[in-house]
């Protein structure tokens, strides 16, 4: 008997041990959560400086595609378990607005930003913009003999057959602007069919807009449809990716920033929100993205794109619409 | 105390007068009243509701609604309604998407609810009618009204999403290639886990503990480490890849397949091993002395009567290759199954009928299985039934027989061995073959420590609540007159049979409205994890419970001990190895955990086996590779750290 | 080699580890003999049985079956055939193809092998149980296929672990005399493992008990029974009396043997014995009289041993006592107390021992 005597000391330790990691670090300090479909490694740079300029923790994550985000955002509403969104989709941004998921907040940090990357009604800001590009690795282009992607059209090609990777527009924030985009320019109908011919061109999807350009850096396909930074910042880095700009000019997206209705640090979100705004902000934020929305602050800009007139309130309200007429062509 | 009691339960008949009688006692006992009644309601809640919100869902279409609110003077003017209607008529002629329209009055308010299509998106629907409507503002004014505009949901009963479920491929197609590799998935890794077992057991005295360490090594790991490693090897740009200029392309269907072999080998292997060793050596020895050669015996012998024992272990991985999330999720590629389908339903486009039809199909071969195996094949095993077991040497086994297994299982092992050493390259050096310059930058991911210590929380606190509610469990079943039990014990083992992902929907669909709104709180994760666990450390508590003679109890009770001081002095010690062993378990597969939870994280619970998958996902193998390590790493030293404990205070597992 | 001769096993030795199980074992069993390895467990019968049948090889020395050095020779191609103490039946299989296993594995034709089963299942009595499955027989019944599925291999020595031990009492000695039937009726040499002394004294041909690895004596049941090597199988097989001393006179009639119960008058063995040797005298208890004190002893000649009743204890078929004569208890056997009388604990007897007795030299 004595030995189980002993052997209750066990779980009176492992109890202990329980209670004491589960009990100890009762955050002393407010912490701010907030989602993101922003890339890991972006994040993981910005917000130990933010965490710096709003003096409180951040807790982001989990890291979604920008569908993904809206998605259980429409889930969670209107519990929301976050405080706040810092970069999602435009278009999300918009229908957002309307359907009351925000806080209003007027930034002073914002007042010299021009009006057009701001919502009139102060629900959210737009600290950023992307926009679609083509990441081509040169030297598989020249061992497999492919011609140098021109144009949106060019991507239709069949000689690119299974040599072309994209995000899948049922995850991807980057593939719906790509989709969106290429309905905008050609029209549905015209729309569709060049998806026709570029999905049988793709050889695979992924799930986050960034994927492609690291595929195509790495070697593992020709051409990939991404976006600016995905693909810039590996240039830079001396990847074998070059980036190419569609003849017939990209959308671009800002990026958006805003307060969730119901948010329990809504102080921590407003300094956020003035940060972003902010010189040391959009500093740190232009040290990763090409464009930021305050004049005179320095960014990547590496191409000066042709951008067209992207309606981001139109992506937003048929975002469902296109997206199960996607999934019904050509989910695999 | 080495004999055992099995089936007391079952043998123990009474009368209908004795039942009301032990009835009657049992509600006159307000302490087992209670936690009887706990127990219950907790299961009930944390198990069984979920999944019938499932089904119910699954059973429903809704769509996007558009409510408009007419409010009007009291009394009405002459001819109101069929004047609105007109106008409503001609407005929405020109609205797309509409499904059906409906126009109500009331007293003080005419409603009009406009069904839409139900891919349509409802917020253009509502701008759509709300200009249309603007439009007709000469004809409205003259009836004075104030309108309002409100975004609804149309929710009926209905078999229309599975009957969308049949008609398309790309939902169909899922269910086709879960069973086809489930299936796929078994028949290879059943036999190498034979081999692994035979080998182990027939070869040398050292390559058993050489296969042992190998076979279950993939345990520490999350599952999904195998994709991560054949992405890196196989992959467009792979190593080996590059290295014999294949055109090879690891995702899809040889990637899910090679990755969940080698992830579901430890299960087959511990299954299959037991059979084979409870087997002992006497029946083969009696067939050899027959004249078999060592293949005869093998054949006609030793696989025949290990049949009932490797079933069960194919029928076990069958159900895990179905419910595995993490591997098709990373590796899969386009070919679409159905547990990562329902999450991407419902993430892409927030389709939670079909998400939820894709979980019924996920329940019904579970449950068929499990079904099957609880019915079927519970006590069908054929064991020698020895007073003492033959403590004889090993006899070695022909070499034309052992060694293809022996080659097979090494080969295998090797595969083991080179995923796990990609992983820790893969961590240490910038690009793995590419620039082999050894860094420790990917270790430095403040997320990826904080998920760390996140998942280190969750697992402790799922490790600790399974095997209480298990064990407590168990003892009721065993050793209390309760009614209902077997609805009690199919109630807790369902946590187990039904895949994550339908629990992780589940619990969406019933915790995320008020007043059970727990989404979002790091205890619903805790929760989610231990009742999905309790089958474990019930299994192991009733089979524990069944080796104490229950005249300890009852000699413990003389002595005056009372009920709770029987549990906490006699029965507790005694069962303290079933907790261990449930712990262990609780906390090695929360550490490793992905497809229930990734429906229940927020920000600031995300754990480190999701964050490895998202970093993974967007290339940053590098990083992943770096968490995995330090993952394991946690893992095996939670494990030592344990083994020291429990050296300590000469606790035993099992 | 003699006709007679069907195993000889020359100078087994086996080791596991540190401990000898087998040590310089050699022995020559006879063509359709039935021999029984006895002893304790633990003194390597086991051990010397597997070595027989293939399943262990022995570190050195050798085995001949019929002629042929088979000590490397695994026991799928070896003519014995063994009956383990568990029969391990296969239970996947009816009784029919359990004992028609080993006839398909040799590929006898499809009609022999259902008349070998049928042959054997009545050899055995158990016609018309073929097609049950082990696990519904009885322990007695399992027994029968086991040793019927051992004899369809028609092995030139059959070998049985201990088989009678899962069985009760009864059926114990039931199976004792079948086998011994068989074993007369089909003149097949067997080999008998047990540690039951009775079961094996009522069955064998032969006895080789053996102890911590070395045989200590072959020889008939009687033999060694009457006569034991030495001390240990005299103490191993039945009750023993162990009465050791030394010679101190030596006359042409007899000698005198000093031991702790005082002098007594023997017979001289058959090996030399001169004043001085010390000898043990080995008397089992029903070979002790026992009568009150002073009472005339039955024969001319015996030896007086005065000593008092320290227990008494009646069995029905005979009365035991254990009676202390000075410094030593002596256990005697009174095989009819209805006749002699009842002595009580405490009573003062004489107990009378014959000249003839069997001496081992120590």
């Amino acid at each position: 008997m004595k030995g189980y005597v002993r052997s209750l000391w066990f779980l009176v330790l492992a109890a202990l041990t329980g209670f004491l990691i589960l009990a100890a670090p009762a955050e002393a300090q407010r912490v701010l959560r907030v989602y993101t479909h922003n890339d890991t490694a972006e994040m993981e740079k910005w917000v130990p400086e933010a965490e710096k300029a709003i003096g409180m923790k951040i807790e982001w994550s989990p890291r979604m595609a920008s569908m993904e985000l809206w998605t259980r955002v429409l889930a969670e509403a209107p519990n929301f378990h976050a405080d706040m969104i810092w970069g999602f989709l435009n278009s999300h941004a918009q229908v957002g607005a309307q359907r009351g998921f925000f806080l209003p907040y007027k930034s002073p940090a914002w007042a010299d930003i021009p009006a057009e990357f701001k919502d009139p009604e102060h629900l959210w800001y737009g600290y950023n913009y992307w926009f679609s590009a083509l990441g081509v690795n040169p030297e598989l282009l020249r061992k497999k003999k492919l011609p140098r992607p021109r144009s949106w059209m060019d991507l239709t090609n069949p000689v690119y057959k299974g040599e072309l990777v994209m995000p899948d527009p049922a995850t991807s924030g980057t593939a719906f602007i790509f989709v969106s985009a290429i309905m905008q320019i050609f029209g549905e109908e015209k729309g569709w069919e060049i998806l026709e011919q570029i999905n049988r061109n793709a050889g695979q999807y992924t799930k986050s807009g960034s994927a492609p350009a690291h595929s195509v850096a790495q070697g593992e396909f020709a051409v990939g449809i991404s976006w600016d930074q995905a693909v810039y910042g590996r240039v830079e880095k001396g990847f074998p990716i070059e980036g190419i700009i569609p003849a017939e000019g990209t959308a671009f997206d800002l990026e958006a920033v805003a307060i969730l209705k119901g948010a329990k640090n809504v102080e921590g979100a407003r300094r956020l929100i003035d940060w972003l705004g902010s010189k040391e902000g959009q500093t740190q934020i232009g040290l990763l993205r090409s464009k930021v929305v305050r004049p005179g602050i320095p960014a990547k800009v590496s191409v000066d794109p042709k951008l067209i007139r992207y309606d981001a309130l139109w992506a937003g309200e048929n975002q469902k619409r296109i997206m199960s007429e996607w999934a019904k062509r050509f989910q695999r | 105390m080495g004999e055992t009691f099995p089936e007391v339960r079952q043998k123990r008949r009474t009368g209908q007068g004795d039942r009301i009688a032990e009835l009657g006692r049992f509600f006159r006992n307000p302490g087992l009243f209670t936690i009887t009644l706990l127990a219950f309601l907790l299961i009930f809640l944390f198990i069984v509701y979920p999944i019938g919100r499932v089904l119910l869902k699954s059973f429903t279409v809704s769509y996007p609604a558009v409510i408009v609110t007419f409010h009007h003077p009291r009394p009405a003017p002459e001819g109101f309604k069929e004047r609105l209607a007109g106008i409503v008529d001609r407005a929405a002629y020109g609205v797309k998407g509409i499904e059906a329209r409906r126009l109500s009055a009331e007293e003080r308010e005419t409603v009009l609810t406009v069904r839409f299509r139900k891919d349509w998106d409802d917020l253009k629907g509502l701008n759509d009618l709300r200009r249309a409507l603007g439009k007709e503002k000469d004809s409205l004014l003259p009836l004075a009204v104030e309108i309002k505009y409100r975004l609804g949901q149309e929710t009926e009963a209905s078999f229309l999403t599975y009957r969308e479920f049949f008609s398309q491929s790309r939902y169909y197609r899922a269910l086709k290639n879960s069973i086809l590799l489930a299936c796929i998935t078994t028949l290879i890794v059943v036999p190498i886990s034979f081999c692994f077992a035979f080998s182990g057991l027939k070869g040398p005295p050292y390559i058993r503990g050489f296969l042992k360490i190998f076979g279950l090594l993939p345990l520490v790991a999350p599952p999904f480490i195998f994709s991560l490693a054949l992405i890196i090897l196989g992959g467009r740009q792979g190593i080996i890849t590059r290295l014999l200029d294949l055109p090879l392309n690891i995702y899809g269907w040889q990637g899910v397949i090679i990755a969940q072999t080698v992830t579901f080998l430890p299960l087959g292997y511990l299954m299959i091993e037991n059979v084979l060793r409870s087997l002992g050596s006497n029946l083969e020895d009696a067939a050899l002395d027959m004249r078999a050669s060592d293949l005869q015996v093998l054949l006609k012998v030793t696989i025949p009567l290990s049949a009932p024992g490797i079933l069960k272990a194919a029928l076990l991985v069958f159900i895990l290759s179905i419910a595995d999330f993490g591997n098709p999720m990373l590796i899969g590629g386009d070919v679409p199954f159905l547990a990562t389908g329902a999450y991407l339903l419902w993430v892409s486009e927030n389709n939670l009928e079909m998400a939820a039809v894709f979980c019924v199909f996920l329940i019904i071969p579970s449950m068929i299985i499990f079904v099957v195996n609880e019915f079927f094949l519970k006590g069908k095993a054929y064991t020698t039934v020895s007073g003492k077991p033959q403590e004889s040497e090993r006899r070695p086994v022909a070499g034309k027989v052992l060694y293809p297994m022996l080659g097979f299982s090494l080969a295998v092992s090797a595969l083991i061995v080179l995923c796990f050493g990609i992983i820790f390259l893969g961590a240490v050096t910038k690009i793995l073959m590419v620039d082999n310059t050894f860094t420790l930058e990917h270790f430095r991911s403040p997320n990826g420590f904080r998920t760390l210590i996140t998942s280190v929380k969750f697992s402790l606190g799922a490790a600790l609540i399974a095997p209480l509610i298990g064990i407590t469990v168990a003892y009721l079943l065993v050793r209390k007159k309760i009614p209902l039990k077997r609805v009690l014990e199919s109630m807790s083992l369902l946590g187990f049979a039904v895949p994550g992902t339908v629990m992780g929907i589940g619990y969406i669909l019933a915790f995320n409205t008020p007043p059970l709104l727990l989404t979002g709180t790091f205890a619903i994760l805790i929760v989610n994890e231990a009742f999905r666990n309790i089958s474990v450390s019930l299994e192991a508590g009733v089979s524990k419970l069944h080796q104490i003679d229950p005249a300890i109890e009852e000699a413990a009770a003389d002595m005056g001990a009372g009920s709770f001081k029987t549990y906490t002095r006699v029965v507790l010690p005694l069962i303290s190895s079933a907790f261990v062993a449930g712990f262990i378990y609780t906390f090695m597969v929360g550490m490793i955990a992905v497809s229930a939870v990734i429906f229940l994280i927020t920000p600031g619970n995300d754990l480190a086996s999701l964050y490895i998958l998202s970093v993974a996902e967007q290339g940053y193998l590098g990083m992943a590779c770096a968490i995995s390590v330090m993952l394991i790493a946690v893992v095996l030293g939670s494990l030592g750290g344990l083994k020291i404990m429990m050296r300590w205070t000469k606790t035993e597992i099992l | 080699m003699g006709a007679k001769e069907i195993l000889r096993l020359t100078g087994l030795v086996k080791r596991f580890g540190d401990l000898t199980a087998l040590n310089q074992v050699s022995l020559v069993i006879e063509r359709g003999k039935l021999v029984t390895f006895l002893g304790p467990s633990g003194c390597g019968k086991t051990t010397l049985l597997r070595i027989i049948s293939g399943f262990s090889f022995p570190d050195e020395g050798e085995v001949v079956l019929d002629g042929e050095d088979i000590t490397q020779t695994p026991p799928n191609v070896r003519d014995t055939a063994m009956v383990f103490q568990n029969y391990a039946l296969f239970p996947h299989l009816t009784v029919a193809q359990n004992i028609a296993f080993g006839l398909k594995i040799m590929k006898k034709p499809k009609k022999k092998i259902e008349d070998e089963v049928e042959r054997l299942l009545n050899l055995v009595q158990m016609e018309g149980l073929g097609e049950r499955r082990p696990h519904a027989l009885s322990g007695g019944q399992q027994q029968r296929v086991a040793l019927a599925r051992a004899l369809s291999l028609e092995p030139k020595i059959l070998l049985l672990d201990e088989p009678l031990s899962n069985l009760d009492a009864n059926l114990r000695i039931l199976m004792r005399g079948e086998i011994r039937k068989l074993h007369r009726r089909l003149g097949i040499t067997i080999i008998f493992v047990t540690h039951d002394q009775e079961e094996a004294m009522s069955l064998s041909d032969e006895l080789i008990v053996m102890d911590r690895g070395v045989v200590r004596q072959v020889a008939s049941p009687v033999e060694i029974y009457e006569t034991p090597a030495d001390e240990f199988v005299a103490r191993f097989i039945g009750q023993i009396n162990f009465l050791p001393g030394y010679v101190t006179a030596v006359m042409p009639e007899g000698m005198i043997l000093t031991t702790e119960i005082g002098e007594l008058f023997l017979a001289p063995p058959d090996f030399p014995a001169a004043p001085g040797a010390r000898l043990a005298a080995v008397v089992r208890p029903e070979s002790v009289g026992i009568a009150r004190r002073g009472a005339k002893p039955p024969e001319e000649g015996m030896n007086v041993i005065p000593g008092r009743v320290e227990a008494a204890m009646y069995l029905g078929f005979l009365m035991r006592y254990t009676v202390r004569c000075k410094d030593m208890s002596i256990q005697v056997d009174e095989p009819d107390p209805r006749y002699n009388g009842i002595f009580d604990e405490g009573s003062e007897v004489d107990l009378y021992l014959r000249r003839r007795v069997h001496l081992l030299s120590r």
